[in-house]
């Protein structure tokens, strides 16, 4: 199914494709291994996929404690974000989608039309206030010292580009905007699927409906896993968990610089298409894109406050504000999921301190496009020891020395977000003195 | 390519629109039965369907006048584009369509759950150029489903427009919408969701023992099932007792009964959010001033939920024929819209209530004496005849329908409406029918189906209720009747209303399966599960050969169930394919989670006003401020002036003007979006001392000091003034931009770090306004308004304030400048702001006192090389990377102090960035804030980064272009030059510089 033709378009028109085909192996749990990823979503299914594919590691097992593909891979809205502010961000990311371009061959299955794996769309983030205004530019200013196509629209051209924007709204008028012709949107199931389909083709023992209870530790080094379906040991444990890993990390002594976040979002009922690029507001706290099937999906801004109801009425305003002819669309779905994120919002990959532990982590809401990167890199980095210049400044070390890459001003992240908890990370011993009160 | 192309598209659409209309008896309404149904006959409303006038009643939804008239084809499907006609009741159906027109077009919404009203526009979606004649169906489907999905991204790129109408259902309007909606909360004791039978027996009962009873009802009248399916409540006729119990229920002063509201949330602990409909029935308001939806919020003690049941599908093949719809759908028709579904109809079973169907049909067709022949044809009941009651062989003996059981229908026939169905033995029970093995065939044009009723659990498991599968039956039942507040009563009140004890639906899913995989082409059998999203029985078994049969991952595969509908109608009968296919009983859970909100809501009623209400923060002066700025700049949440520029004026040269009078005369300033924060208690002090990098108990009383606050990054997270006003007592002044973070960084060390210390923390920002007079002459202007002052130098140093009276007004001056310049200021309660405001100007003016906005203020600051938190920090400056490193002397722990020993912290290895100024080779050349400074100029992108501008103004005082930047090393590099990268490959070369451009020495300000 890799190729197109006309016969392949009218047979699939016709109904008239060829028998489905089971797109992984069930595969029966053994009691040792190489390597061990936990977590079967796009992150971990990549890692396992190249540990195989590119460093020929011989038993490698991807545990899942629900079904393939099916948590923070499922609910993301799959958009390619091509830049950050900073150049070891925008590294990863160009990089990411360097490989985006080739993956739909790469990974051709069944499941994965590559035509349909990734669209360009462009993403349009918008400026609604002087600080918004600056930073943005900045961005710009940025990526194009980066090498990234990137520039700033005026109200003008913002008009031209997407007509449905209030440029004057009452509540967000808009100032100016950052215009990433290069972004873009992929399919989240057709990656996972996909990268599934293939790990499981090179011997990768994709196991679902199995939870993993404890990471075993002797002498600051990996030993093994307790899971739901008996003991398993192995010297080298990939965290791909999420949320997941904080708790994971824990039964193995490591505290992790992460703190859990909801991200909430909806869609629509499928309207006629009506909005081509992606639309993101950092004021507004909302990212609006339109899918193939005409559905609006809209995902909020990570960490703001408040349950899932109030949520999904404060991102409908943000949407009725921005773009007011979308005020008779319904809203059919919302739901939440929760997301990672570290002190500086920038991800955590690499070593942990513990010997045989990784970790990839701390994505926030940019954790999707990156997949393909991050899954190559970490599996490199598993393999060989040896960490690429991409993934070197997002160690967890850069907590201990201070080399912090804050991207909260490029990440979706509310204004709200102060990311106390997991910000104390290595400096709570030194208040253990001062906590106690005064004389 | 598409402007071409529009006008041939417009004719060919209102060709395919004659076509059509030449195939159908017009104006009259054939199938309206002479007697009967809750509508009003009197009156007739117009409407307009797919470009043609139709007429129907008030009571009528579209779909009911439609079906009137014979028109059965009310939609096309999702992938393949096969024509559809209404399967299901109100808002359980699938078939959408565009309702209305311009900004009040109303996309996606039910053809059976939309009240007629005069002059109706109603038009099909998903179909091109008509309903009747689909390019989507004709050309093959291959537009709709090959071509968008396979197509290589140009082709699609050209084809869009053509692809267009076959995305989506309708087109959102292209203009804002113009109705109002807002959000309403009420306190109550009980809500009961549905007021079917039961919604009003438990409404009445808590009523009648006194408690504040909501009553929510989806509908437009009160009744749900009661109402057509012909059921005795209390010994007499249903209706009867409906009306009778209305009337009891709005007569009692506690109950509010709102129809037209639907219920599309829940929580556990009582919480019901419901939309109500409050004009969508009586088509566009224009000009009027009624909200057309609005958003409930209930807080309740109880919560009832009376839902009622679904009646679930069979599949078979076609089973998706306009024509086919559930038999209390048909049921339905006939009595509530006196509506005759087909001349000739089957009716399809497992279940006994669909002999009510079969029965109100026929007696509906007797009496009215349209036809003497009864209208059922054929009885098809899956079960074996000794299964099925006596009493109901015999209701059909006496009507003349012949039943067959054992039997099922294999296939239904018709192109565009049904028109024969094949009916043959089923051999599940081992008995033997009296049909021929290869079937009879039947023609009709309807045919009621009927998989049995499934309970409506949407609300119940969105409250976090259990649910329990039931295997005979094959569908989810409440496990319990209570989850905290919220409770299921439809099931307790007694078996009469709840018999769905006696359906057997497997048998008919196993035969449908097997029919398929005895044809060709079984992916493409057309088998419906999901009638909405063309799910096919092929498609569910093509996701279990693939291993895709989780739950989660079948939905996610096939979007079974995410139609507009809910999956009423389809979720039921996936799982119960699902577990044909895998002989699997579900464990748990539904096939998807439930959906939240459990009806399609409007955004705009979802936002209410909270999108159209500006919420800038204004200062007490904003209206004097609005009447002169030509630019009001929104900043930290505020509105603030830029300048204030005399008319001919423009605002760069209004900024000048203001700078020169502030350099050389005075200037006033409104800074009340300035922020304030007062800190009182015993521990106080303590407090401080661990936020700030210096201690602030070291100051005098009445003195004011600069500090800056860290995060536990050790980087800046605010600076601002320390005022202090008491032995225990502080003001703390922050940036207007950085106002809530500074005191949501207090609270949260106050209460997470040190709850023990006695501190109060309370912002008063908007309690006080504050007023700067600034400039060489301030201290004059000053001593006239506030002539009991001590204004010398030794008297009121620099960073010291004083309680005094100025201009007759209690208030408080601190010696702060934020210019350079000597400066005053003056802080009172807000709300007599305008009058000091006043009082200055008046005596400024022999001065030459001019009044100065936040753009003025911004050069003035930057040509001292003052920073802004905001601007010159971004999360990743230390203090000495400010060049404020001077600031950090604090023996005991501070948030930060920790951090800034980490080595990446420290360096002096010319790697942090410092705050340099900039100095363009061209003065007149002013650079863009956020251009990038790279050490070679011409190279290409990539290039490797020095720095980036943060702040860059044209200096009217100094007659050049100035900027600060953050640069690699950048204090060992004064004087250096660097380059500049901008648009459109322009350059520009410049020096750095120290960041302080005038007055090094702070002879101005402290003199």
């Amino acid at each position: 199914m890799a190729g197109f033709s006309i016969l392949s378009v009218v047979q699939t028109a016709l109904g008239r494709v060829a028998k489905p085909r089971p797109l992984w192996h069930r595969a029966n749990l053994a009691s040792s291994y190489d390597v061990v990823v936990i977590g079967g979503g796009g992150h971990g299914l990549t890692t396992a996929y190249h540990l195989v594919k590119d460093h020929r590691i011989a038993r490698v097992a991807v545990l899942e404690h629900a079904s393939i593909g099916a948590g923070n891979a499922a609910l993301n809205a799959g958009i390619i974000r091509p830049a950050a502010l900073w150049d070891e961000t925008t590294r990863l990311y160009q990089d990411a989608i360097g490989r985006w371009q080739t993956l739909g061959q790469e990974l051709a299955c069944d499941e994965l039309h590559p035509e349909r794996l990734f669209t360009p769309r462009g993403l349009l983030t918008l400026a609604h206030n002087d600080g918004d205004e600056r930073a943005l530019r900045r961005r710009v200013y940025a990526n194009q010292r980066q090498g990234v196509e990137a520039a700033w629209l005026s109200r003008e051209e913002i008009a031209t580009l997407c007509p449905q924007l209030a440029l004057d709204g009452p509540r967000w008028p808009i100032l100016g905007a950052c215009w990433h012709p290069h972004g873009g949107a992929a399919d989240h199931n057709a990656l996972t699927w996909g990268y599934a389909h293939h790990a499981s083709r090179l011997g990768v023992d994709l196991i679902e409906r199995c939870s993993v209870q404890a990471i075993c530790s002797h002498g600051g080094a990996v030993t093994g896993l307790e899971t739901s379906r008996g003991m398993i040991h192995t010297n080298n444990v990939v965290l791909a968990a999420a949320g997941g890993a904080l708790a994971l990390a824990k039964t193995a002594g490591v505290a992790l610089p992460l703190e859990q976040k909801p991200l909430h979002a909806f869609v629509t009922e499928p309207v006629q298409p009506t909005l081509s690029p992606i639309v993101v507001s950092p004021a507004a706290g909302v990212c609006v894109i339109q899918g193939q099937d005409g559905t609006l999906m809209v995902t909020g801004d990570v960490g703001a406050a408040g349950e899932s109801w109030w949520s999904l009425e404060r991102q409908a305003a943000g949407v009725v504000g921005l773009m007011p002819s979308l005020a008779r669309v319904r809203a059919a779905r919302c739901w939440s999921g929760m997301v990672d994120l570290s002190p500086d919002a920038s991800p955590v990959v690499g070593r942990t301190p513990l010997d045989g532990l990784w970790i990839t982590g701390g994505w926030g809401a940019n954790g999707f496009h990156v997949i393909p990167a991050v899954g190559a890199l970490l599996a490199e980095q598993v393999a060989t020891g040896r960490c690429s210049d991409i993934l070197a400044p997002f160690d967890m070390a850069r907590f201990a020395s201070g080399a912090l890459i804050d991207e909260r001003t490029a990440a979706l992240i509310s204004a709200s977000f102060d990311p106390k908890g997991a910000g104390l990370y290595g400096e709570q011993p030194s208040f253990a003195e001062t906590t106690e009160d005064r004389p | 390519m598409i402007p071409t192309l529009r006008p041939v598209l417009r004719r060919l659409r209102q060709q395919g629109r004659r076509r059509q209309s030449g195939s159908l008896c017009s104006g009259s309404a054939p199938y309206r039965l002479a007697q009967g149904g809750v509508i009003d006959r009197e009156r007739k409303l117009g409407f307009l369907f797919n470009g043609r006038r139709y007429e129907g009643h008030p009571g009528d939804t579209i779909a009911s006048a439609l079906l009137a008239h014979g028109v059965v084809v009310h939609g096309r499907s999702w992938t393949f584009h096969r024509p559809r006609g209404p399967l299901a009741l109100g808002a359980a159906d699938p078939i959408v369509v565009t309702v209305g027109v311009g900004p009040r077009v109303m996309p996606a919404t039910k053809a059976s759950d939309t009240e007629l009203y005069d002059a109706m526009i109603a038009d099909p979606v998903h179909c091109w150029p008509s309903v009747g004649w689909d390019w989507g169906r004709m050309g093959g489907f291959l537009a709709a489903y090959g071509l968008s999905i396979t197509l290589p991204h140009r082709w699609r790129q050209r084809l869009a427009p053509l692809l267009r109408p076959f995305i989506g259902w309708g087109e959102p309007a292209d203009e804002a919408d113009r109705d109002r909606y807002d959000h309403l909360s009420r306190w109550c004791d009980v809500v009961v969701v549905g007021a079917g039978e039961s919604g009003l027996r438990a409404a009445i009962q808590a009523a009648n023992s006194g408690k504040r009873v909501v009553l929510l009802e989806h509908d437009a009248i009160v009744g749900g099932a009661a109402l057509y399916d012909g059921r005795l409540i209390d010994g007499q006729d249903a209706a009867g007792w409906l009306a009778a119990t209305h009337a009891a229920l709005a007569a009692l002063p506690n109950v509010t009964i709102l129809t037209r509201t639907s219920a599309v949330m829940v929580d556990k602990v009582g919480v019901v959010r419901a939309v109500e409909r409050c004009t969508d029935h009586l088509g566009p308001q224009i000009g009027g001033t009624a909200c057309r939806q609005r958003l409930w919020l209930f807080r309740a003690s109880s919560v009832l939920l009376a839902c009622g049941q679904q009646e679930q599908p069979l599949p078979f093949i076609g089973n998706d024929l306009p024509g086919v719809m559930l038999a209390s759908t048909m049921q339905a028709l006939v009595r509530r819209w006196a509506v005759l579904p087909g001349w000739e109809t089957v009716i399809a079973t497992c279940d006994d209530r669909a002999y009510q169907a079969a029965f109100a049909l026929a007696d509906a067709v007797s009496g009215s004496g349209e036809r003497d022949s009864g209208s059922v044809v054929a009885m098809v009941d899956s079960r074996p005849l000794s299964a099925i009651s006596p009493v109901l062989r015999d209701g059909l003996h006496r009507r003349c329908i012949p039943l067959y059981a054992s039997a099922r229908v294999q296939s239904a026939a018709g192109t565009r409406r049904l028109s024969a169905v094949q009916i043959v033995p089923l051999v599940a029970h081992g008995t033997k029918s009296d049909l021929p093995s290869s079937g009879i065939t039947v023609s009709c044009d309807g045919l009621g189906i009927s998989g049995g009723f499934a309970p409506v659990l949407d609300l119940w498991r969105m409250a976090g209720g259990g649910v329990a599968w039931q295997p005979k039956e094959a569908l989810w039942q409440a496990l319990g009747a209570r989850n905290h507040a919220v409770q299921v009563i439809s099931r307790t009140l007694g078996p009469s209303l709840c018999s769905f004890g006696d359906s057997d639906p497997m048998p008919l899913v196993h035969a449908a399966l097997d029919d398929v995989r005895q044809m060709k082409h079984p992916l493409s059998a057309p088998v419906f599960i999901d009638w909405q999203r063309d799910v096919t029985l092929g498609a569910l078994s093509a996701v279990v050969h693939k291993r895709l049969n989780e739950p989660a991952a079948v939905v996610r595969h096939t979007a079974l169930g995410l139609g507009t509908d809910g999956g009423a109608t389809s979720a039921t009968l996936g799982e119960r394919v699902l577990l044909a296919l895998t002989q699997l009983q579900p464990v748990a859970t539904p096939l998807h989670d439930v959906l939240t909100p459990a009806r399609p809501v409007a955004l705009a009623v979802l936002a209410g006003d909270m999108a159209l209400q500006p919420m800038p923060r204004l200062t007490p002066l904003f209206d004097w401020h609005q009447a002169r700025a030509k630019t009001m700049r929104s900043i930290g949440g505020w509105l603030l002036p830029a300048c204030y520029p005399s008319p001919e004026e423009s605002d760069r040269h209004a900024i000048e003007r203001e700078c020169r009078s502030a350099r050389e005369r005075a200037t006033l300033y409104d800074a009340s979006s300035l922020g304030k924060i007062d800190v009182q208690g015993p521990d106080a002090s303590i407090f401080l001392n661990r936020i700030y990098s210096q201690p602030v108990d070291t100051m005098g009383l009445e003195r004011v000091r600069y500090g800056m606050m860290l995060n536990e990054h050790g980087f800046v997270l605010a600076d601002g003034t320390i005022a202090r006003l008491g032995e225990h007592h502080y003001l703390l002044g922050t940036t207007t931009r950085s106002a809530q973070t500074v005191y949501r960084h207090l609270l949260w060390c106050h209460q997470t770090l040190w709850p023990k210390l006695q501190v109060n923390l309370t912002d008063v920002s908007e309690q006080w306004a504050t007023l700067t007079l600034g400039g060489p002459r301030a201290r004059d202007i000053l001593g006239r308004v506030a002539p009991g002052m001590y204004l010398g130098p030794k008297a009121f140093p620099s960073m010291s304030l004083q309680h005094a009276a100025v201009a007759g007004m209690p208030a408080r001056v601190a010696r702060v400048s934020f210019t350079g310049e000597l400066a005053y200021e003056i802080s009172l309660p807000a709300s007599r702001s305008l009058a000091l405001w006043y009082a200055l100007l008046e005596a400024g003016a022999p001065y030459g006192l001019t009044p100065m906005g936040i753009s003025s203020l911004e050069v003035l600051r930057a040509e001292k090389g003052y920073i802004l938190v905001g601007h010159e920090t971004d999360g990743m400056v230390t203090p000495d990377d400010l060049g404020y490193g001077h600031l950090v002397h604090n023996g005991g722990a501070f948030v930060g102090k920790q951090a800034l020993t980490r080595p990446a912290l420290k360096g002096n290895d010319g790697v942090r960035r410092q705050l340099v100024g900039v100095l363009t080779e061209d003065p007149q050349v002013v650079l863009p804030t956020g251009a990038q400074i790279v050490p070679v100029r011409g190279a290409s992108a990539p290039m490797p980064s020095l720095g980036y501008v943060t702040s860059s103004y044209y200096s009217p005082t100094l007659g050049r272009s100035i900027a600060l930047a953050m640069v690699a090393g950048g204090r060992e590099r004064l004087g250096e030059a660097v380059h500049l990268p901008l648009e459109e490959g322009r350059w520009v070369t410049a020096r750095l510089s120290s960041p302080v451009f005038f007055d090094q020495q702070e002879r101005r300000r402290d003199g």
